[in-house]
């Protein structure tokens, strides 16, 4: 198999931008008074060495900023490294930001050409996609309606149909299956994976470790622009959740640990610590398989409240709220003082993906209630289950065949339907 | 460089997109449409007009038609520079996402005013019919001029759009550089009536003064324009272009990191 993308020795500098001059005005200052010399560095990718395969599935994961859309900018030509050579060898088509360069005023049909000579593609060979384009995109009502009308999933529609329209040799993906509704996300996962059948390449960037897993040959895992690992799809996976849990316990700093009350320092407050999740052997893990029993264990110290109120939320990585409890209302005795909580799961029945635990807690002092702190926790799900959707029902398949056919082989035809028609599949 | 000619070749269709996308968003909008790009030149016409044969008292003969040819031609150039100018920084959303010779935007730019300068001549020849101006073959080195005049513009505004990525203040240089520009430039004046004794280093020195005269020698005073200025002037502009597509290239790789 010939390589269709090689990185060699990669890396990209950022000059940070706020010591940057950005006028002439700035520019001329900085020459006279000669203090424009503390710019900052900032490496977005470092040594990056890898090349993709034609009809290869690469898949790059990493935590926000570790340089996974800067590689598909480099690839689609946007950035140029700072050292080290890219070589790409195709057309190459970018699904990162759908219909970026649509312009509102025009209309659907207008656009579709517009975009496609962004792509650098003829009016002819437009022509002959223009049919197609629009009837994946559902939009037939609508094409001679300028987009500006469009609502958000209309427009996104629109970008990946013309997108995945235009015959790429190199396909990438960059977290856009979360585009319009359930049906269309399913109509373009088909097209992806058409595509893929047809033997092109795709590249594709996820924070969503199921998918990369289902779609993926091998993976990139990116830390902080450099390549933590390379390689076959399942063992670069495995270290990245493995490093996940360490991490896990100094959390992401997007993501406050706590907010509110007591960091300011106000004498009343709630406050939640040290929120774990336990297996069902009752170790701590980030992991947990699918159906099994779990444990969610916190505790709670609170000072000059009259009564305390706490209840935990579980979210997808995407927000899709899995489960919110009601307000639970431990007594407390004094205004004062510490209790742990344990939850348990009995059954987690959840699909592959990563999830978020919160435990949000309110106080009131007597007049008023205040929201407090919360405390977040990740954990990834594994279930085996390759179907989809949010729960990983179990289910018991049955197929029941009619009798005559059955009477008709002379045998006796009870003991049969009993046992031989009805066959159990577990979809597990 | 010819890797830069190229691509700018291949990506022809979106110029030509870009250019029609620029003059339906700019009609779509108005009842009047097109017809707003002749209205601006003909009050402006009628206001220096006024000005400079009534209350200057100018010698020029048909002084609107004068003043109306190098007044369209003057705000088809300096529009573009101003276009060209912000075509990258306005259209930074598709220059952070998609790839394409970045040379296509202020391309683009230059080319849709052309087309509306073209149109806006519909007035100028209007002009002539009324004031009967007798053209001559000399007519047919307009379409050279209008070469001339688009090649010169690109060449400049690849420099403005590029620096404008870099330094936000080039603009307001810009500005204050037109103003200045438009009164070295006879526009509203003949060069031999205020400079006669430098006309011809103002001449050499500004390629627009000589890009202006040669229409005011087809449109106005229905001869042909002298030879050696127009040459000199192509050649000239050709060389503005070459360097402003070399400069262009070499800073556009860092576009999107500066953006």
């Amino acid at each position: 198999m010939s390589t269709v993308v090689r990185f060699d020795d990669v890396s990209i500098r950022f000059i940070l931008q706020h010591q940057r001059p950005q006028s002439l005005q700035e520019l001329f200052v900085g020459l006279v008074l000669r203090n424009g010399h503390r710019t900052e560095e900032f490496w977005a990718l470092r040594h990056a060495t890898f090349e993709v395969r034609r009809g290869e599935t690469l898949g790059i994961i990493g935590q926000n900023g570790s340089g996974k859309s800067t590689i598909l900018k480099l690839i689609t030509r946007i950035l140029r490294p700072t050292s080290g050579a890219v070589r790409v060898e195709g057309k190459v088509s970018a699904l990162i930001e759908l219909g970026a360069g649509f312009h509102p005023d025009l209309t659907g049909r207008e656009n579709i050409y517009l975009n496609g000579s962004i792509l650098g593609l003829s009016r002819r060979a437009m022509d002959r996609l223009f049919e197609g384009i629009v009837e994946f995109s559902e939009l037939e009502r609508f094409i001679d309606t300028p987009v500006k009308h469009y609502s958000s999933g209309m427009y996104a529609r629109l970008g990946f149909s013309v997108a995945i329209s235009v015959d790429p040799d190199i396909l990438i993906i960059d977290e856009v299956l979360s585009v319009g509704d359930e049906a269309f996300q399913r109509k373009c996962l088909e097209r992806i994976l058409d595509f893929r059948r047809q033997g092109k390449t795709i590249i594709f960037v996820s924070h969503g470790i199921e998918t990369v897993e289902q779609l993926c040959d091998r993976v990139i895992w990116l830390d902080h622009g450099e390549m933590r690992a390379y390689g076959d799809t399942l063992p670069t996976i495995q270290k990245y959740i493995s490093e996940v849990r360490l991490q896990d316990s100094h959390l992401d700093p997007l993501q406050p640990e706590t907010t509110g009350g007591e960091r300011s320092g106000l004498t009343a407050g709630v406050r939640v610590k040290d929120l774990t999740t336990l297996s069902a052997e009752g170790l701590e893990c980030h992991v947990i398989d699918s159906g099994g029993a779990m444990t969610l264990r916190c505790s709670l110290s609170w000072a000059g409240v009259k009564s305390i109120e706490v209840k935990v939320d579980l979210f997808r990585e995407d927000g899709v709220v899995v489960h919110g409890s009601a307000w639970q209302q431990p007594k407390i005795e004094s205004p004062s003082g510490t209790i742990q909580i344990t939850v348990s799961i009995p059954c987690l029945d959840l699909m592959d993906g990563r999830y978020q635990f919160v435990v949000r807690t309110r106080y009131s002092t007597g007049d008023d209630v205040h929201q407090a702190t919360e405390q977040r926790r990740s954990l990834i799900v594994r279930s085996g289950n390759s179907g989809e959707g949010l729960l990983s029902l179990k289910m018991n398949w049955a197929y029941q065949y009619p009798v005559e056919s059955i009477a008709s082989t002379d045998h006796d035809p009870a003991p049969i339907a009993a046992t031989a028609v009805e066959r159990n599949l577990s979809a597990r | 460089m010819i890797e830069s000619v190229r691509e700018v070749i291949h990506y022809r269709e979106l110029i030509k997109n870009l250019v029609t996308r620029n003059l339906k968003v700019r009609y779509r909008s108005s009842i009047l449409g097109f017809l707003w790009c002749l209205v601006n030149p003909l009050l402006m016409m009628a206001v220096f007009t006024f000005v400079f044969t009534i209350l200057m008292k100018s010698n020029i003969p048909k002084y609107p038609v004068f003043i109306l040819v190098g007044i369209l031609a003057w705000n088809f150039h300096a529009v573009s520079l101003n276009e060209s100018l912000s075509s990258v920084v306005s259209n930074s959303q598709l220059v952070m996402k998609v790839y394409f010779p970045r040379e296509v935007l202020p391309i683009s730019a230059v080319l849709s005013n052309a087309v509306n300068f073209i149109l806006a001549l519909t007035a100028v020849f209007a002009m002539i019919a009324l004031y009967h101006i007798h053209l001559s073959f000399g007519l047919l080195y307009l379409p050279v001029i209008l070469v001339v005049q688009i090649v010169f513009s690109i060449g400049i505004g690849l420099f403005l759009a590029a620096l404008t990525v870099f330094y936000r203040d080039v603009a307001i240089v810009t500005e204050t550089i037109l103003l200045a520009w438009f009164f070295l430039t006879p526009i509203v004046y003949r060069m031999t009536d205020l400079f006669p004794a430098y006309s011809r280093i103002m001449y050499i020195l500004n390629p627009m003064a000589s890009i202006i005269s040669a229409y005011q020698d087809v449109l106005y005073a229905g001869g042909a324009p002298s030879l050696d200025f127009l040459v000199r002037t192509a050649v000239t502009s050709v060389l503005i272009l070459l360097v402003g597509v070399a400069f262009f290239r070499h800073v556009s790789a860092r576009f999107a990191e500066v953006l």
